[in-house]
Formats: C-alpha cells, structure tokens, sequence
C-alpha cells in the first residue's frame, strides 16, 4: 500500500479519531466538560444514522427523536419497573425499534419531499403523545425515575470518565460499520437514490429495500443513542424526545455537512456544545445561536466540513498562485 | 429462433393521447435495431413502458420468451435488459468510476449486515467490482476520468458514462434512448463506432435516435413509428425509400 492510498483510505482518519477520542480525558479532566463531551458522542451517534438516510440516501425524517425516545423509554421502563439489566434492555429496545422503524416506514418511504417530511413529522409526535399519556408506565410527564445506572458484563459504569469511554466506545464502533456501509455495494445503491431513483431503478436497484433498508438503520442508531443516555442520566421525561429535538438532529446534519459523517459528528459536537459556549453572552444566548446558524448557511451552504475544504483548497490555490507569479517575476 | 424482445398489441394512452397504437414490434437477437420516427411518435414512450417505468394500458411485452409487463423496473433490468436516458439520468455527484459500479449492482450481493461488518468475501467482491467497473471505463475510453465527478464531465463524456454504466449490468438487451443528442459530429461518429463494438460483445442493441446518418450506418434493421403506430419496417436502404416514411416526416404533398 503506498502512502497515498493509505492517505486517502477512509479508516486512517478512523484511527486517527479514533486515538484522539481516547485520548480526550488525559487533558480533560473537569466533569463539566466530561458530561458534554458524553452528550455530544450520545447525539453523533443518532446524527450518523439520520446522515445515512438524508445526506447519503436523500429522504427526510423530521421524527427521528422518536427512536431516540423509544430506545431510551423500553430500557428505561425495563429497568425501573423490572430492573431487567441495561444488555438486555437494548436488544429489546433494538428489537422493538427495528419493529417500529420498518412498520413506519414501509408505507411512508413511498412519499416524497415534503409529503415524506409531513409524514415522519407526524409520527414523532404521536410518538410523543404516548411517552406523555402512558404515564403507568413512563411516568408521564413528569418523567421516569430509578432507572438503574449502566452496567456491563460486571462493570459498573457509574462515574463521567467510565461512561465517556463507554460512549466512545459504541460511537467508534457505529462509526466504522457507517464507513464500512458507505464504502460498499449498499452505499453506493443508496447515493444512487439520492442521484436519481429511477436509474438506480433501471441498474436493478430494488428502492424500497434500500430506503426501508437505511431507515430502520437509522432508527437503531437513535435506539443505541437513546439506550446510552437513559442509563447515563438515569432520568428521562418526554421533553428530551420532543418535536424541537428531531429538528436540532436535522440542524446537526445540516450544518455539518449533508453526505459526510465526518460532518455528522462535527455538527453534532458544534450543535450540542454551543449553546453551552454561549452562556457567555448570557440572555442573547438564542439570538447569537441563530445568528451563528444563519451565517454558517449563508457563507457555507454546503455545511461546515465542505465549507472549511473549500476554504482551505481556495487558500491553497491562491498561494501556489502567488508563488507562479513570484517566479514569474524573478525570471 | 424466437426474438429477444416481442411486443404484442402493445398500446399506452395517456388520457386521451394514445402514445402506443397496438405495436407489434420484434428484437432479434444479435441485432442492432433503431426506432425512428418524427417527434411525438412515441418512441421514448416505448422505451419507458418496456422498461417498466411507467404502465402499459394494453398488450404485453415479452423478453426472452416470458412476459414482462407489469414488473417493476428492477425486476426486468435482472431479466437482462437496461436503458440509457434521452435526458442524462446520472448519479452527479458520485465520481465516475461509482457510476459504473452502481452498475454492478445486480452482478454483485452485498447487503447492508454483510457491507457493515466488512465480511472477508464482501472485501473481494468488492475489488472485483473495481476491476471490472475499470474494464467497462476502458472499453469506452473513460479510464483517465474514473476519479472525477460525474457531474463535472462535458456533456459529450457524461452520455458516454450513462453507456458504461448501462453496460456494467451486463445485459443481453441494451436499449438506448437518443444517444446522440447534443452530440457534436466527431462525438457521434465515436459513438458510432462505440455502439458497433458494443454489438460485437454479444449485446442485442435496441436504438432510438433522430440522427438520420447514425441511424443508418449503424442500423441492421429499422422500424419507422409515427403516431404510436409502426408504419414500415426493413433494412436502412428500405426505409431510406419508402413512401410511407418520407410521408411521415415530410408531411403531404
């Protein structure tokens, strides 16, 4: 393998990621920044499998908070009510999702644009309803209490050091199947979708495999999210999983970079830890946060990551430029 | 030997337009074989109801001996027949060499629990995909552009794409929907010369093209369509002087 190659292979920045990730509690070691770091891996995870299904495959889902509220809620309810441990709570959790994902999505994958939008909004928030009316079981809406902290084939995982590895842990390994997925067969039919259904159709692309396909990915990606942060925070109510959160996941993929999972996680680390940064400017908070977005869409419309690339080959070009012209000169 | 492609009866209204009027139309297999006729014929029209893209109202088409109408695209394209598009229908944002290995597609079995986990024989098949996909590049002249964005390609090299891609499913019958518009004269007279090589591969071509010139020099057999309707039928020197056919594409007199 020559070192371009292994330059461009799409697992050298996974092993870079991958040991920056690990490395992170060496320098920090306030619990604050520890708990946000953990809620920013919690949301990358949930933003990777809505990138797949709208940046990869181009469909829409303003309901993904749903999953992420289901997977929490079924492991949640298990352990409190049952104290059934948190392993099998996310295969049942995985199993319910996969159940729900794919009865949702069958007849609502055929819709398109904004009819597929309506749809899944829709969902997300009958979802909601029940979280709030099924209160003998989660608690209503003042939420589910004694949910039993994160424990793993005999480790414990009870303090923000343990539980941040534990994140990172899941996330890298999320994040290698998703390279894995984009980089093969399936991912290609899936970009295909999104180029053109009706010739990945005539190509032998069977499109309502492949949509069902990624969509229910993409709901088990919020699950294991949603599973993490029930057994994290050990308290969960209905106004995490709400409407505003499906839209701040779509933000996240938005402004990272629509197609990119690199550009998941990075608008899922600026989404989440900004509003923290911005408590600075104290009761302008909202008004900064929007004004932050709005620029970063006006100046980079095709999200952050693309946007630095762009800028960084458009600084490189000017200089090589500049450099011609010098020569030019000295001759 | 029985045809590759039959269509019996074959007729499609779109509200009270008839495209298709009853055709009766027959491939042969080894063939190039062109549909002509003047605009709103219902060539394209055709195409799309073979294809399965949109329904037939009446009549069936037959590959290979079994009845196709009805099927989903997908399912007829593993039959062993896929199309090009009169306008472009490529994955523009996915770099050439993708383009031809989403034409694999059917040549290949990857599925999403196989893909994710990376699975020894999925990274073989893989390469073989590449290799493969490389092979098709060659053949029509792309190789030196396998790297770059479909969607950044002239519009001459983007139709020639659609070809490779179309042809990396490895089909028996390759119908192509005006591959020459927009061509220039050097680009068509390549193209000509592309869809003859083709033939030699043992790929059946069903070809629907208004540039007379490649019509005719590439053609073995012509089916003239005016109206939804075949109105003649015969080797190009026939068809060049038939009566019928100059009616329809000159008018009365």
């Amino acid at each position: 393998m020559t070192f371009r190659s292994l330059l461009r292979s799409p697992y050298t920045g996974f092993i870079f990621f991958a040991v920056l990730l690990l490395l992170i509690p060496l320098a920090v070691t306030n619990e604050y920044y520890l708990n946000v770091l953990i809620i920013i891996g919690i949301n990358s995870i949930i933003v990777m499998g809505l990138d797949l299904l709208m940046g990869y495959t181009g469909q829409i889902s303003l309901g993904h908070a749903a999953f992420y509220g289901i997977g929490a809620y079924i492991s949640g309810v298990l352990s409190a009510k049952w104290g059934v441990p948190p392993l099998m709570g996310l295969l049942l959790a995985l199993v319910g999702v996969s159940i729900i994902a794919f009865t949702v999505g069958n007849p609502t994958l055929r819709l398109h644009g904004h009819y597929l939008a309506m749809a899944t909004l829709g969902f997300g928030i009958i979802v909601f309803i029940f979280f709030q009316e099924l209160d003998f079981l989660t608690g209503g809406p003042s939420g589910l209490v004694g949910i039993e902290a994160m424990t793993l084939f005999g480790i414990t995982f009870d303090s923000d050091r343990s539980y941040y590895y534990l994140v990172s842990i899941v996330m890298l390994i999320i994040l290698l199947l998703s390279i894995n997925l984009v980089n093969s067969r399936v991912g290609r039919a899936l970009r295909a979708i999104h180029g053109s259904e009706i010739a990945a159709n005539v190509l032998g692309v069977k499109i309502s495999r492949y949509k069902n396909g990624i969509f229910v990915i993409s709901a088990l990606y919020a699950a294991v999210a949603g599973w993490l942060y029930a057994h994290y925070i050990t308290f969960i109510s209905p106004s995490s999983f709400g409407f505003m959160f499906s839209i701040k996941l779509v933000t996240m993929v938005v402004i990272g970079s629509l197609g990119s999972l690199w550009g998941a996680i990075f608008g899922a680390a600026l989404l989440t830890s900004l509003p923290e940064f911005l408590t600075v400017v104290e009761d302008y908070e909202t008004v900064a946060f929007g004004i932050i977005l709005m620029s970063v869409m006006i100046f980079m419309p095709r999200g952050l990551l693309r946007g630095i690339e762009d800028l960084v080959i458009k600084i490189f070009a000017r200089i090589s430029d500049r450099s011609e012209v010098q020569e030019k000169i000295n001759e | 030997m029985e045809p590759l492609l039959i269509t019996e009866k074959l007729t499609k209204d779109f509200g009270g337009v008839r495209a298709l009027d009853n055709l009766d139309l027959e491939v042969r297999e080894g063939l190039i074989q062109s549909v002509i006729g003047p605009n709103g014929a219902g060539k394209t029209t055709l195409f799309n109801v073979i294809s399965g893209v949109i329904p037939a109202t009446s009549g069936v088409v037959r590959f290979n001996g079994e009845i196709i109408t009805g099927l989903p695209p997908h399912r007829i394209s593993n039959m062993g027949t896929t199309r090009t598009f009169q306008n472009l229908q490529l994955f523009c944002d996915m770099t050439v060499l993708e383009n031809v290995m989403v034409g694999m597609h059917m040549r290949s079995a990857g599925g999403f629990f196989s893909s994710s986990f990376r699975l020894p024989w999925i990274v073989a098949e893989e390469r073989r995909i590449r290799d493969r996909s490389i092979e098709w590049l060659q053949l029509v002249g792309l190789e030196m552009e396998s790297e770059k964005i479909a969607g950044s390609l002239p519009f001459g090299r983007q139709r020639i794409l659609e070809l490779a891609r179309a042809l990396a499913t490895d089909p028996r019958l390759l119908m192509l929907d005006e591959p020459a518009a927009g061509l220039n004269l050097k680009e068509t007279q390549d193209l000509a010369g592309l869809i003859k090589r083709i033939s030699k591969l043992d790929i059946t071509i069903l070809l629907v093209e208004h540039d007379m010139d490649l019509v005719m020099e590439v053609s073995d057999h012509v089916s003239v369509m005016d109206q939804g309707r075949k109105i003649a039928e015969g080797d190009p020197e026939t068809i060049r002087n038939d009566e019928a056919v100059l009616k329809a594409y000159l008018g009365e007199e």
